[in-house]
C-alpha cells in the first residue's frame, strides 16, 4: 500500500516534468485518489485511429507494481482487441506479461502501439477481428475511422 | 425475586453454622466480594461457551439455508449466539455456566441483592446488542460517507454543491418568516442535516481515531478493574452488576493491583505521547512558518547584495527560485544511475540479478515472489540467484 502511493506519486512527478516529451499522451491523476488516473491519448498516424482523442481509464490495484493496473477505453472504439461495450483491452502486458518496470505512461504508449497494430487472432470485439481476419482491410479501416469520426473527435471539427 | 432473596439468607446462615463461630452471631454477614481471578475465568469461560452456542447457531443456518446465507448473516448469527446463552443462563436468572464454574453469582445494589430482571435484560443488551447495532450503524454511516466523497470527486464541484445546498437553506429561511417559530425549526432542522451530512462525509476518517478511543476506554475499564474488582466488563460497569463468592473461603486469593499500576503507566504515557505529539505539531508548523519568514526575509536582503555586484546571478534570485532549484537537483538526481526501475527512488540494498540487472532488495524479492523473472528482460531468475551487492560504490 505505502510502496505503491510512494511509487505513484514518483510517476506523477515524473508525468508533470516530462509532460511536454510525449505531445501524444496526456496523463493525469485523479485529484483525490492517487490510485485513480485518467488519460487522453492521440490515434497514431496513418491509421484509420488518426485525429481522434481517446480516453483511457486507469484503476491501479494496491498492490501495484506488482499487479499491473486496470485499462480500459471510456472512449468508444473499433479495434479487435478493445471490447466494444466496456472498453476493456485486450494485452499481454495488462494481464500475464506485466512486468513492474512498466510505469502508466509506458502503459499509455503500449496501447497505442496496439492501436496500430492490432492483433485479430485473440479477438475482443469479434465483428472487427473478423473483418480483418477475412482479409477484408478497407472495411475494417472504414468502420474504425466512422466511430472515430463519432467518437473520438471534437463536435466541432 | 423472592426465592433468591431468601436463599441467600439461607445459604447465609449455613454458611454462618458451617464455618467458624468466632464472627458469625453479630452483623448481618455478607459474603465476601468476589475475587478478580475469578470474575476473569468465569468470564473466559462464558466466552467460550457462549462462542460454543453461536458456533452450533452458524452450523444450523448452514444446514437450513446453505453456506452463501450463513456467511451473509454471520454476524446476526452471532448476536443471536451470545442473545441466547445470556437470555438463557442470567436472562432466566440464574448463574452462567463460567460463574457456576468459579462459585460466584451476580449482584447489584448497594445492599448486595441479586439484580432486578430489568437490571439483567439492560445488561444483556449492553453485552450483546449494543456493539452489534454500533458496528453496524458506524459500516453504514462508512459506506455513505464513502460514497458521498466519491459522488463528490466524480462530480468535482463538491464544495459548490454543499455550498448552493447551505444558501438554499439559508434561502428559505427569510421566505417563511410569517411564522416564527415554524422558520426556527426549519433552520435548525436545515443546520442538523447540514451536521449530518458533515459528520457521515467526516466518519471514514474519524473511525480509527474512534476504534483507538474505544480500545483507550476498553484499557481504562480494565484498569479500574484491576484496582477495585468490581466491574471486568464495561457493560456490567453500566449496568451495576457486581460478582459476590458464594464458594467455601479458601486461601489468600491473588490481587491484581500490580497489574493495574502497570495499566495506569501506559496510560498515562498514552496520553503524555498524545499531548507531546500536539505539541509538536503545532510547535512544527509554527517553526515552519518561521523558517519560511526567515527564508523570505533572507531572499530580500540578498536581493540588493546581488545587484551591487552586478547582474550575473540575478536571474536566479526570483519569487519562485526554490521550486525550480529543487526540481532541477532532483532531475540530476534521476539522470543518475543509483534509481531502482521497480520504485523509481534510489536504491536501497541494491540487488543484482543473474542477468545483471540491479534493482532494491525489497523491490526485487517481492517481485520474484509474483513472478520469478527479470522485471526489464525476463530472463528467468530463482531468488537464491539474488545477490545483494554490499560492496559495490554505485
Amino acid at each position: 500500500m505505502q510502496a505503491s502511493r510512494a511509487r505513484l506519486f514518483k510517476e506523477y512527478k515524473e508525468v508533470q516534468r516530462e509532460k511536454a516529451v510525449d505531445p501524444d499522451i496526456q496523463l493525469v491523476c485523479d485529484e483525490s485518489n492517487i490510485f485513480k488516473w485518467t488519460a487522453l491519448v492521440k490515434g497514431p498516424s496513418e491509421t484509420p485511429y488518426e485525429g481522434g482523442v481517446f480516453q483511457l481509464a486507469f484503476s491501479v490495484p494496491e498492490q501495484y507494481p506488482l499487479q499491473p493496473p486496470q485499462v480500459r477505453f471510456l472512449t468508444k472504439i473499433f479495434h479487435p482487441n478493445v471490447h466494444f461495450k466496456t472498453g476493456e483491452i485486450c494485452l499481454d502486458i495488462l494481464k500475464n506479461a506485466w512486468s513492474p518496470a512498466w510505469t502508466l505512461q509506458s502503459v499509455c504508449r503500449a496501447i497505442i502501439a496496439l492501436m496500430a497494430h492490432p492483433e485479430p487472432d485473440s479477438p475482443l470485439n469479434c465483428d472487427s477481428g473478423n473483418l480483418l481476419r477475412s482479409g477484408d482491410v478497407r472495411g475494417y479501416q472504414s468502420m474504425a475511422r466512422m466511430y472515430t469520426r463519432l467518437a473520438a473527435m471534437s463536435k466541432k471539427g | 425475586m423472592g426465592w433468591g432473596h431468601l436463599g441467600r439468607h439461607g445459604s447465609d446462615s449455613d454458611d454462618g453454622t458451617e464455618a467458624g463461630p468466632s464472627t458469625a452471631a453479630t452483623e448481618p454477614r455478607r459474603f465476601p466480594l468476589a475475587a478478580q481471578p475469578e470474575m476473569m475465568r468465569a468470564a473466559e469461560k462464558d466466552d467460550q461457551y457462549a462462542s460454543f452456542v453461536y458456533e452450533a447457531c452458524r452450523d444450523a443456518f448452514r444446514h437450513l439455508f446453505g453456506t452463501r446465507v450463513a456467511v451473509a448473516y454471520q454476524n446476526e448469527t452471532k448476536l443471536l449466539g451470545q442473545m441466547l446463552y445470556y437470555v438463557l443462563t442470567t436472562g432466566s436468572g440464574q448463574q452462567t455456566l463460567g460463574e457456576e464454574y468459579c462459585d460466584i453469582t451476580q449482584v447489584a445494589g448497594t445492599y448486595g441483592l441479586p439484580p432486578t430482571p430489568a437490571r439483567r435484560a439492560l445488561f444483556i443488551v449492553y453485552q450483546t446488542a449494543i456493539p452489534y447495532i454500533a458496528e453496524r450503524i458506524s459500516s453504514r454511516i462508512a459506506s455513505r460517507g464513502i460514497v458521498l466523497a466519491d459522488s463528490e470527486s466524480a462530480e468535482g464541484f463538491g464544495e459548490n454543491v454543499h455550498r448552493s445546498h447551505g444558501s438554499q437553506i439559508t434561502g428559505t429561511g427569510p421566505l417563511s418568516s410569517s411564522g416564527q417559530s415554524v422558520t426556527t425549526l426549519s433552520r435548525l432542522k436545515g443546520r442538523l442535516s447540514a451536521f449530518w451530512l458533515h459528520f457521515v462525509q467526516r466518519w471514514p476518517t474519524m473511525l480509527p481515531f474512534v476504534r483507538e478511543l474505544l480500545q483507550l476506554a476498553i484499557r481504562a475499564n480494565l484498569m479500574l478493574f484491576y484496582f477495585e474488582g468490581l466491574y471486568y466488563h464495561i457493560s456490567k460497569r453500566a449496568a451495576g452488576i457486581r460478582y459476590v463468592f458464594i464458594g467455601k473461603a479458601s486461601n489468600q486469593r491473588p490481587r491484581y493491583q500490580i497489574l493495574g499500576v502497570f495499566l495506569l503507566i501506559q496510560l498515562c504515557i498514552i496520553a503524555a505521547e498524545g499531548l507531546r505529539r500536539r505539541n509538536f505539531t503545532s510547535i512544527a508548523g509554527s517553526v515552519h512558518q518561521a523558517s519560511f519568514a526567515s527564508h523570505d526575509r533572507s531572499a530580500e536582503h540578498y536581493l540588493p547584495v546581488l545587484n551591487e555586484e552586478g547582474t550575473l546571478a540575478t536571474p536566479d534570485v526570483d519569487k519562485g527560485s526554490w521550486v525550480s532549484d529543487s526540481s532541477s537537483s532532483e532531475h540530476h538526481a534521476a539522470s543518475g544511475v543509483s534509481k531502482c526501475t521497480l520504485c523509481l527512488s534510489d536504491r536501497q540494498y541494491p540487488t543484482a540479478t543473474s542477468c545483471g540487472h540491479v534493482f532494491c532488495w525489497n523491490c526485487i524479492t517481492e517481485w520474484c515472489n509474483e513472478k520469478p523473472e527479470c522485471p526489464l528482460c525476463r530472463t528467468p531468475i530463482t531468488h537464491s540467484s539474488l545477490v545483494c551487492v554490499y560492496h559495490s560504490d554505485f
